[in-house]
This record gives structure tokens, C-alpha cells and sequence, in this order.
């Protein structure tokens, strides 16, 4: 088997992707939408067998793949887990997938895993750990992976911008980014912080993927603090940020990720067309 | 900095965050619920969607209240929640508030059954077309073991017919807690989790396979203890059911 590509330049046939759900396997694998791709997260496919596995072993002969983890905890205390760097490595090798991202955030700690997303303080001693967490995972895997910008609702005692630290990241250990829009207007809402002044500071040439994703109010404090809920489509206000990010940075794989709430594949493809058709104005 | 992940995993698993103030741009105590609900939310559907008979059985509300019960004793260790809830259903069976319900613990188990089989390694069951060719003296000596997706549970209420009612019927089936015990089998033979009621004498001949004893030992197992049954025909139809271990191939 040859080695995984260290390439952060997407396969070109990646337009408009979606989250890859269950219930759309079969729409998926049928699905000839020129562009599409799916981005599963590599923690749901860690069993010994099943179905799963097989319909992702399908889909992936039709469609390029991402494997988007969240159980690494790379903003977190400790290192990196090695028998979960293991097991992201054997998919990696089976799947071969055309990118491979994971979060500025942590959601483990002392043996217990959260399964949530958890904020990072952003100062220099965690910038440290972080860059030496993604240089073990990068070796591990044998390659680049992205790192997302995360949606924040508490924020924390900082020595810097979010922007800054990633882009420090960047620097220091050649990781991408995956540039999640809807994050950036979450977090800059519940920050009270302009979304289009963090796009300008995003170096784009280290963007490797973008998500879109809808987000709720929350039920206790309303409009005051937005929640990434991924319930929802994505609004209005998004798909502007999207377009400005578009321009500013050039046409990136685009993800809409869809968790709760999950509308019947052809809705969610209409969803997935508009980013699409902003990928192929902005190239055409 | 340590000390700030000490603190907010303490305040996640407590639910108290005036430790975290030290940490954050104003008070935290309103923010920070989204994490813990996040968190408690995610394990409790996480349950719910592997535990889906347990939920119909017992009601929304009393479910949610059991799963952040057995959050808060057993949270995930492992880096995945695919197989979470390993010990769900003996914490069922001693959860207070469940006691009344003497099946529950059995539904669970059976549960349980269903997801791991599920995702238990794939391998190719033994086929009648593979022991065709045997003679009877190698057939009797055959000791193939089972299949790595077999699960079997045995219990003193009727578990597997509420749980099968539970899980298929849009209305569900009346069921007697006087029809006595059953036992279910669970398994995925290829691509599909199959399940049924097993008789004693079938169970009987599945657990000496398991125990790696040959075809021969097993059908006078239960020759001896059920003078009734014919072994051979029961043999064959667990066989053509993909019971057993197929040759590594």
C-alpha cells in the first residue's frame, strides 16, 4: 500500500461536500453530483466490523473522503492518546482519505472522555503544548492533518487572539486549517467581535477546508449566546460570511455538516448546491 | 495550565463552575452549562440510540434520568462512544427507581447484544456447503467454535418478546410476565443483525460449541438432556443459520 500523500491541496474534484450520515449511505453511493464528497468522523468507524465499515469501504470508491476526528484532544493537558493514534492511522491507511482535520480543543482528560468540544486558553504555554500535540499526531498519521477553529461560549483568560494562535500553529508545525465559518460567526457573536475582521486575519493559503453549519440560540439565554448545534440550516448571514471568505481566500472543499435534526438527502443537497455554486461561480 | 484542565473536567463532571472563574472573561456559571449539557446530553443520546426498547419502555423523561445517572457513575473512558454503555444494563438492574421493572435488566442485555453484534468483526460463518464433503467421522470431530457476532441471554421473564415488541411494532404486543423465561439469540452472520427465541435444547448445543467442544460432544449433550430432540436436525438449521465459525480462509 503506498503511503499516505502528506499533500494539503485537496483532490481537485473536491467542490461541495457533506457530513456522511447512515441514512444517506445508499443516496450517497448512487448520488454522480459532480463535486461531491463526504467527511465522516473517524471515532464512528473504530469497530472491529459491520456495515458501517463496508459502506464507507462503497462510498469511498466514488467519492473522495475526509475523516474529521474529534477524540484527539490536541488543545487538552495530556499528549496525545497513542492506541487512538493507532486506530486513526489503520483508517487512514484503509480509507486513503483526501484530508484528515481535527480541533483547536480538548475533550479528554485524566481518563475520561467528554465527547464534546472543550475551549483552550490561548496563551503561550498551551500554544506550546497544542504544536507539540499536532507534531505527534502528524508524525503518527505520517502527514498534514487541519486544524479547526472551534465555536467558543466560554471565553477564557488569553495572551492572544484565536486567529493569532492558530496561525502560530501554522507556522510552527506546517498543519493546515479548516476554516469553519459558522465557528467564526458563533464565536464572534458570543464574543461580541466582528466575523469579516477574523476572516481578513485567517492566513487562507493554509486553508485546507471550510465547514458551514447551522447553529441555534441558546434555550436559557437567547440571542445573547449562539450554540453550533449543527441542527439546523445554515442562515442567511453564514452564506454572506461564506461568500466574503470565498473571495478574500479562493475556492476551498466546502463541508455542511448536519448532525441533529438530519433532513431527508435531497433537502440537504439542495443545502450543499448553493455552496457549491459559490465554489463554481468563483472559479468560472 | 494543567491546572485549568483539572478544574473545568472537575466542574463538567460536577456541574459546579465558581472554580472556573479564576479562568474566565466574566462569570462563567451561565456559559459554562452548555459544556455540561453538552456533555450529559451527548452520553444520554448516545445510550438512547443504542438502548432504543429500554427508552420506549420506560418513557423520555425517566430514561434521560437513568442514562445521566449512569453517566455520572460510568463516564466514557475510550475515545469513541459507538460501544458505550458496556454495564448499562447491570446498572439498570440495581438503579432504585427501575426495581419494579423486573424485565428491564434483560431487555438491556439483549440490547447490548444487538449493538455488538452489530459491529463485531467480520468473518464467514461455516455453510452447509462447507461439511458436505465430510464424513461422518470428521464431522462429529468438527469443532469449529462460533461465530464472533453470536450472543445468546437467557432469562426467567419473557425479555426477548418485550424487547422484539419494543423494537418493531408500532403498537406493542401484550405481554404476560407469567409466559415464563426465553432465551434470544443475537447474531450477524453477514451484513445484517438477525435475532430469535432459541428452545433450551438449541441454546444447550450453541454454549458447548462455545466452549469448543465438537459437533459430536454437543448433540449428545442434548441428547442426554432433552431425550426428545432429534440433535441432527437442529444441528443443520443453527448451521444454515450461520452459527458457526466458518475455515479461515
Amino acid at each position: 500500500m503506498a503511503s499516505v500523500q502528506p499533500e494539503l491541496v485537496p483532490a481537485p474534484e473536491m467542490g461541495a461536500g457533506i457530513g456522511l450520515k447512515p441514512q444517506h449511505y445508499r443516496s450517497v453511493l448512487d448520488s454522480r453530483e459532480e463535486g461531491l464528497w463526504a467527511e465522516v468522523h473517524p471515532e464512528n468507524y473504530m469497530t472491529a466490523g459491520g456495515p458501517r465499515l463496508a459502506w464507507l469501504e462503497a462510498i469511498r470508491q466514488e467519492h473522495p473522503l475526509s475523516l474529521h476526528g474529534v477524540a484527539l484532544s490536541l488543545g487538552g493537558a495530556d499528549r496525545p492518546d497513542r492506541a487512538h493514534l493507532t486506530r486513526l492511522r489503520a483508517l487512514a491507511d484503509r480509507y486513503q482519505p483526501a484530508l484528515m482535520s481535527e480541533h483547536l480543543a480538548w475533550c479528554a482528560h485524566d481518563g475520561t472522555y467528554f465527547g464534546d468540544l472543550f475551549p483552550t486558553p490561548y496563551t503561550q504555554a498551551q500554544l506550546d503544548r497544542f504544536c507539540a500535540h499536532v507534531d505527534e499526531t502528524q508524525d503518527a498519521l505520517g502527514r498534514k492533518i487541519l486544524i479547526e477553529n472551534p465555536s467558543i461560549y466560554l471565553p477564557l483568560k488569553s495572551e492572544m487572539s484565536e486567529q493569532a494562535f492558530l496561525a502560530e500553529a501554522v507556522r510552527r508545525t506546517g498543519c493546515g486549517l479548516l476554516l469553519d465559518v459558522n465557528n467564526v460567526f458563533v464565536t464572534s457573536w458570543n464574543l461580541g467581535q466582528d466575523p469579516y475582521s477574523y476572516i481578513d486575519d485567517v492566513p487562507g493559503e493554509a486553508v485546507g477546508e471550510i465547514h458551514l453549519a447551522g447553529h441555534e440560540q441558546d434555550e436559557n439565554l437567547g440571542d445573547q449566546l449562539l450554540i453550533d448545534t449543527h441542527g439546523a440550516p445554515v442562515i442567511d448571514d453564514v452564506w454572506k460570511l461564506y461568500d466574503y471568505t470565498i473571495r478574500k481566500i479562493g475556492t476551498k472543499p466546502t463541508l455542511i455538516e448536519r448532525d441533529s435534526n438530519l433532513p431527508p438527502f435531497d433537502q440537504l443537497m439542495l443545502e450543499r448546491g448553493r455552496a457549491q455554486d459559490v465554489l463554481e461561480a468563483a472559479d468560472g | 495550565m494543567a491546572e485549568f484542565h483539572d478544574v473545568f473536567a472537575r466542574a463538567v463532571k460536577s456541574g459546579d463552575a465558581s472554580t472556573l472563574a479564576a479562568f474566565t472573561e466574566g462569570e462563567p456559571a451561565t456559559k459554562f452549562k452548555v459544556y455540561r449539557n453538552n456533555v450529559v446530553k451527548g452520553a444520554a443520546d448516545t445510550l438512547g440510540d443504542a438502548y432504543p426498547a429500554i427508552k420506549r419502555l420506560v418513557g423520555e423523561q425517566f430514561f434521560q434520568g437513568m442514562a445521566r445517572a449512569f453517566w455520572a457513575a460510568h463516564p466514557p473512558s475510550g475515545r469513541t462512544l459507538t460501544l458505550y454503555g458496556d454495564g448499562f444494563a447491570d446498572f439498570i438492574e440495581m438503579f432504585e427507581p427501575a426495581r419494579p421493572l423486573v424485565y428491564l435488566a434483560d431487555v438491556a442485555r439483549i440490547e447490548r447484544a444487538w449493538l455488538e453484534a452489530h459491529h463485531s468483526p467480520d468473518a464467514t460463518p461455516l455453510k452447509l456447503a462447507d461439511v458436505k464433503g465430510l464424513t461422518p467421522d470428521e464431522l462429529s470431530t468438527m469443532a469449529p467454535g462460533l461465530h464472533p457476532s453470536v450472543r445468546t441471554l437467557a432469562s426467567d421473564c419473557p425479555a426477548f418478546s418485550i424487547w422484539r415488541t419494543n423494537r418493531e411494532d408500532e403498537t406493542v404486543r401484550k405481554i404476560s410476565l407469567d409466559a415464563g423465561g426465553e432465551i434470544a439469540l443475537v447474531h450477524r452472520p453477514h451484513m445484517e443483525v438477525r435475532y430469535r427465541r432459541l428452545s433450551p435444547a438449541e441454546a444447550l448445543f450453541i454454549s458447548r460449541i462455545g466452549a469448543g467442544q465438537n459437533f459430536a460432544a454437543a448433540s449428545n449433550a442434548v441428547a442426554d438432556s432433552f431425550p426428545g430432540v432429534e440433535p441432527a436436525p437442529l444441528f443443520i438449521a443453527l448451521l444454515k443459520q450461520g452459527i458457526f465459525m466458518g475455515k479461515e480462509t
